[in-house]
């Protein structure tokens, strides 16, 4: 071992320089390498620059591709672009870019326009994202903007600096704000909500037609949808429709205005919400029984939150909005049809959803306390489960994988790979390692098995970890390795989330907890 | 042997007589001139004794007359001691209203008097005392009532006005004329000060004194009776010094227009344009209604006002000597690139008719010499004497000068 | 034996779903229905209204920096020609051929300008109009939009960022270019160097020696001349003395044009409102709008 030290270490130093810098052969030098992991910038407002004065990209970083400059211009809104006319008015924005990034931007009034023609100066702050970045914060552009804003990256400059800086962006955000859902579930209600969710991901464009909380109402959406799927929802919440910023999802107060044109096109589909949002939405709103949209209904009328976030905390790649029905029958079939539901939800001052937990009900041993961060894998022991509902679970698990290997046949395997209707191995295999794909129903219902006791170990059960520490070899020596990575950097980072959450702070607030989520930890670093 | 007395005595006249003749008939003039500075000296010295520590009125009249007779230059050919000369050459001039000050109106005679005062009768109108409410109050006006409510909401005011006499019709490029040829440019005693070096700049397109649009110091021919154009705000107040008159007020124009009458103490009636409340292409020559040019000023005489006064719409936008912006005229505050004098009346060119009423207010830079902004002059009821009296009355105690008139006394 | 009678097809109307309409502008194909070109954003009223009359209209464009007066000079124009007959006069086509004029019209009476024309090609207004003159005898059909300036100065910078500007300049068949003249006149020669700018652009667009730009005509237009006199006594002069650039780039690219000069306030000032400092119009009397837009007319004709 100290031998590899020695040679890994500076190989290690070596591959990590090589990738941050490139050779410029026009120049003969080696260049800092446009880092993956930085945060673009660049301004759109109206101003008077050397080149021209009114709207225009009067700041930028260097880092941006050309191609996606040209989505900023084509993308940045101009004069009278608000719907809201006060000072206070403000869009948040999301939308992909041509080089596989995604813009995160904010759009505010800032004052009179420099020519001296009425109307407010339109000011937008646009985030050039990476994918692996978003990623980090769950594919939700709302929390990575108030980590931005956290870290003071995203202010008003009162004189336009010649060129902006990338940078980088620390933290992470949990899949499912469940504090958010929770005040949603008061306000418009779980029925709303869901009709909303499932409207959104029936529609080309989705206008969501409400006077106040827009932006609530669309983060909610976003946090209502796998993480996978975010970034196919592109959303403006506060400016004016446009054929040229073909947002998936526009808030609006209402219809009136000259924008309304562009509404009037077939594939606009219009969501009011308005009048008494406690009742029961219309009878052309609430969602199809089985459809995302009324899992995400049920889920917050019963308060199972903690399990939503949970389930969505699975990393799923590949998955699409097409997936969403069958990702929901599997949950339904997951769903514990035992655990009575806990009706009433709770808020405290943080305005957290506390939501017992049916871990917490069967096991007294772990103190797991529900706040808005934990991501407790909520699943009731399989071992007491009824036969008919395992079955039913393996069925809903096997269509959904059946259905993204379907979508992501050219690409490579994963390791949570789509079932097929065959038990047979692949004919042509000459290997055992061949012989086991993702095809194989004994390697679904492995990997489901490793599923529960990790979760269950992470929770803090004591036996799970037992049972984990034999299951695990077993599964490394049968299943290939490139099946399990994928699972295996799930359940890290699962792990490392739940011992940050036990220690955040001055004291240690679950030590057992703790301890135990590292003993996992390590175990899974051993295979 | 001796002369006899009565003899010498004789002898001494006839040579007196004679010397006298010869003197007389050498230099006559020199003798008239004589006369009258002796006639003048006596006659100051009389007042001097009479008057109740008035000592420098009557020294200025004389002086005024005698500044008056300099201002009486190449054309005059003249003596300047040529009283009736003087008085006819002002006539002429269109200057009856110097001739009719306190100060000056001892010098005529009766029938000059009458003339001068005809020639005001004829040339001007009179728009009297009381209240007029200022502002952008247009939509205010129902029916041409408005009440003090209403007028707080438009951020209207009451001014009161004094009495006074106003041009019935625009000063005319025939009237301004007389103004170049009289050497107005070069008296820079009737400028205001700070201006002078830019006097040197008012000149017409062949670089002589004049309005912007004249040639070698005269207008195109058939447009002696359209008013004059291109000419600055600085330009049009020297003329109403020249003339004996000042350019009138914001309050005072609106009031000639508009001819407000109280109702109670709390409304009044008051006309958007002088011949009523409702807009008639006919009487006023706007965008539209006329041939797209300035007209003479005696034309579209059905907009006249009540009290006489023409034109006081359309064709020519008229400068006042209030200032553009002052006050809370304007809904909101300005914020001028530079100091700006008010504009009233609309012009030939004139789009909208909201912008060619009385109470429409625009500004201008008062160097600005533009193609359709004239003027007109108006003067104070109580700077002039409109009836012949004695001349102890005619210089009582209690005239107050008016502004302008003092500084004009002054020089 | 044969029996006649009528039957009403349904499928007609999925008929004309099949049928691509060709955007007047770009060309782009869209469904019959289409309020605006899913490609440069155009109103299809153009092309409905285009496909009903015999002879095509004509398509010319105000095109300018941002802020030099192109709205409230089309909005003016308009409601001008409309207003008169003895000269020129103006009929428009279609309701939304009215929205210029009368934001324009409403804004001026109110003593303010109209607000900024925004970069969104789907915002802007666009005209359709036909034009008759006494001495003619046939009318002329006249299509123009009203621009954004900054839309303008994008496509020139970056290519396809607004196609529909690339598309209407090369189907135009003349252009009256405005240049502030308040800028000119106080030094800042921007104006100048877009105008070049933009003037190359156009002879690049089409460039052939006997249809290309250099044998278009092209209006140049001093803008705001209200506040420069001399600017109207002679606007070739002016040229000569304040643009000396851009008039030499005429003289050497183009064969057809002319300098003009136009003024629509009479003066102006700011004013401090709740939303900043706004720049409005004293009064307004229009001068020199029509003379630029009938010679571009006479040109066309020839």
């Amino acid at each position: 071992m100290p031998f590899l030290e020695c040679i890994g270490v500076p190989l290690l130093e070596y591959k990590q320089w090589h990738t941050s810098y490139s050779y410029d052969t026009s120049k003969i030098s080696w260049r800092p390498r446009r880092s993956n992991l930085l945060i673009e910038q660049a301004i759109f407002t109206s101003t008077e620059t050397d080149r021209g004065s009114g709207y225009q990209l009067a700041a930028t970083s260097p880092g941006i591709d050309a191609a996606d400059l040209h989505d900023l211009r084509v993308w940045g809104p101009s004069h009278d672009s608000l719907v809201n006319a006060g000072g206070d008015a403000v869009s948040i924005n999301f939308h992909p870019l041509s080089s596989g990034a995604y813009c995160v931007s904010k759009t505010t009034p800032a004052g009179s326009e420099y020519s001296g023609r009425s109307g407010q100066l339109i000011y937008t702050q646009c985030l050039v994202v990476p994918a692996e970045v978003l990623l980090r914060f769950s594919n939700n552009p709302f929390a990575l903007l108030k980590a931005a804003f956290a870290q003071g990256s995203l202010c008003v400059h009162e004189q336009l600096p010649n060129q902006l800086a990338p940078f980088s962006l620390v933290g992470k955000a949990a899949a499912v704000d469940l504090s958010l859902l929770g005040q949603l579930v008061t306000e418009p209600g779980p029925q709303w909500l869901g009709a909303l969710v499932e409207r959104a991901i029936s529609s080309t464009t989705i206008v969501l037609l409400a006077e106040r909380g827009r932006e609530r109402l669309i983060a909610g959406l976003m946090n209502a949808l796998p993480v996978e799927c975010r970034t196919a929802f592109s959303f403006s919440t506060g400016l004016k429709p446009s054929p040229r910023r073909p947002f998936r999802v526009i808030g609006l107060p209402d219809m009136a205005g000259d924008t309304s044109h562009a509404l009037r096109r077939p594939d606009v589909n219009v969501f009011e919400l308005s009048g008494n949002r406690s009742t029961v939405p219309p009878a052309d709103a609430p969602p199809a029984e089985g459809s995302w949209g009324s899992l995400v209904a049920r889920m917050l009328e019963t308060s199972r939150l903690a399990y939503f976030s949970a389930q969505l905390a699975h990393a799923r790649p590949g998955l699409q909005t097409d997936h969403l029905a069958a990702l929901a029958e599997e949950f339904w079939a997951r769903m514990p049809a035992t655990t009575k539901p806990v009706t009433g939800v709770r808020t405290t001052k943080s305005s957290s959803v506390e939501t017992p937990t049916p871990a917490a009900i069967h096991n007294s041993e772990t103190s797991t306390k529900p706040h808005d961060t934990s991501e407790e894998r909520v699943l009731d022991d399989p071992d007491t489960r009824p036969q008919s509902d395992q079955r039913r679970a393996d069925a809903a698990h096997l269509r959904l994988w059946r259905a993204v290997a379907e979508a992501a046949a050219p690409r490579a395997a994963s390791p949570h790979g789509g079932a097929s209707t065959t038990t047979t191995a692949d004919p042509q295999a000459d290997s055992p390692s061949q012989a086991l794909s993702w095809q194989c129903p004994q390697v679904v219902e492995k990997l489901e098995q490793l599923d529960d006791l990790v979760f269950e170990a992470i929770a803090g059960k004591p036996s799970a970890l037992g049972r984990l520490r034999t299951l695990w070899p077993a599964v490394l020596a049968e299943i290939p390795r490139e099946l399990l990575e994928e699972s295996r950097a799930h359940y890290i980072r699962h792990a490392l989330r739940v011992w940050q959450d036990c220690v955040d702070g001055d004291e240690i607030r679950n030590p057992a907890l703790a301890v135990t989520a590292m003993e996992v930890v390590c175990l899974l670093f051993d295979g | 042997m001796r002369v006899p007395k009565i003899r010498k005595r004789w002898a001494i006249v006839g040579a007196s007589a004679a010397i006298l003749a010869i003197c007389a008939w050498i230099h006559l003039w020199f003798a008239l001139g004589v006369i009258v500075v002796a006639g003048a000296a006596f006659v100051a010295k009389r007042y001097r004794i009479e008057l109740r520590g008035g000592k420098a009125v009557a020294a200025q009249s004389a002086s005024l007359l005698q500044s008056v007779a300099h201002a009486i230059t190449p054309r005059s050919a003249a003596d300047p001691t040529d009283t009736k000369g003087l008085v006819e050459e002002m006539l002429a001039q269109g200057r009856y209203a110097l001739l009719l000050r306190k100060q000056v109106v001892s010098n005529l005679s009766d029938e000059q008097f009458e003339r001068a005062r005809e020639a005001l009768s004829e040339s001007m109108a009179l728009v009297p005392e009381g209240e007029v409410a200022l502002g952008p109050i247009d939509q205010a006006l129902e029916d041409g009532k408005l009440d003090n409510e209403e007028l707080a909401l438009h951020e209207g005011k009451i001014v009161r006005v004094s009495a006074l006499f106003l041009d019935r019709f625009p000063v005319t490029n025939l009237q301004f004329k007389e103004f170049v040829d009289g050497g107005g440019y070069e008296q820079m005693s009737i400028w205001d000060p700070h201006i002078w070096p830019a006097v040197l700049d008012f000149v017409d397109q062949t670089g002589a004194h004049g309005p912007r649009m004249w040639k070698h110091g005269r207008c195109e021919k058939g447009h002696e009776q359209h008013p004059v154009v291109g000419v600055s705000w600085y330009e049009a107040a020297a003329y109403a010094r020249w003339v004996g008159k000042r350019l009138p007020t914001d309050a005072e124009w609106v009031k000639a227009g508009s001819w407000p009458v109280p109702l109670s103490p709390t409304s009044r009636m008051q006309r958007k344009y002088p011949w009523g409340d409702s807009m008639d292409r006919g009487r006023c020559n706007l965008w539209g209604s006329g041939p797209g040019r300035v007209v003479a000023v005696t034309d579209y005489a059905q907009g006249v006002s009540v009290g006489g006064i023409r034109q006081l719409i359309g064709n020519v936008w008229e400068w006042t000597s209030t200032n553009f912006g002052a006050g809370a005229l304007h809904g909101g505050d300005f914020s001028l690139p530079s100091p700006m004098k008010s504009l009233r009346g609309g012009a030939f060119d004139t789009y909208f008719e909201n912008q060619a009423s009385c109470h429409f207010q625009s500004g201008e830079k008062p160097v600005a010499r533009k193609h359709n902004v004239g003027f007109r002059c108006a003067v104070s009821m109580c700077d002039l004497v409109l009836a012949q009296v004695s001349v102890t009355d005619a210089v009582g105690p209690a005239a107050e000068l008016h502004e302008h008139d003092k500084q004009e006394v002054a020089a | 034996m044969i029996k006649e009678g009528s039957v009403q097809l349904d499928s007609y109307r999925l008929a004309q779903y099949s049928v691509q309409v060709p955007c007047y502008i770009c060309e782009g194909g869209n469904s019959f229905d289409a309020e605006l070109c899913r490609h440069c954003f155009a109103p299809m009223a153009l092309a409905h209204q285009a496909n009903s009359q015999k002879i095509a209209p004509r398509i010319i464009a105000a095109i300018g920096a941002s802020g030099v007066g192109k709205t409230v000079y089309l909005g003016m124009l308009m409601d001008i020609l409309s207003r008169q007959s003895d000269r020129l006069q103006m009929l428009a086509r279609g309701a939304f051929s009215i929205t210029l004029q009368q934001i324009t019209a409403s804004a001026l009476a109110r003593n303010e300008f109209p607000h900024k024309t925004p970069n969104e090609p789907d915002r802007w207004n666009w005209v359709h109009s036909q034009v008759r003159s006494p001495a003619h005898r046939r009318p002329v059909d006249l299509i123009m939009p009203d621009l954004a300036g900054e839309a303008l100065l994008e496509e020139i910078d970056h290519p396809h960022t607004y196609p529909v500007i690339r598309s209407l300049l090369s189907k135009c068949a003349g252009v009256l270019m405005l240049v502030d003249t308040v800028k000119l006149q106080s030094g800042i020669h921007d104006q100048d160097y877009f105008a070049m700018k933009l003037l190359t652009y156009l002879i690049e667009l089409d460039n052939h020696p006997k249809h290309g730009w250099s044998q278009r005509p092209v209006g140049l237009v001093f803008s705001k001349a209200d506040e420069c006199e001399e600017c109207f006594d002679d606007p070739v002069a002016y040229a000569k003395a304040h643009s000396a650039g851009l008039w030499q780039h005429c003289n050497e690219q183009f064969k057809r044009f002319q300098f003009f000069a136009a003024g629509v306030a009479g003066g102006c000032a700011y004013r401090n409102l709740p939303e900043g400092r706004v720049r409005v119009p004293l009064r307004i009397e229009p001068r020199g709008i029509i003379e630029p837009f009938e010679w571009l007319i006479d040109e066309l004709r020839e």
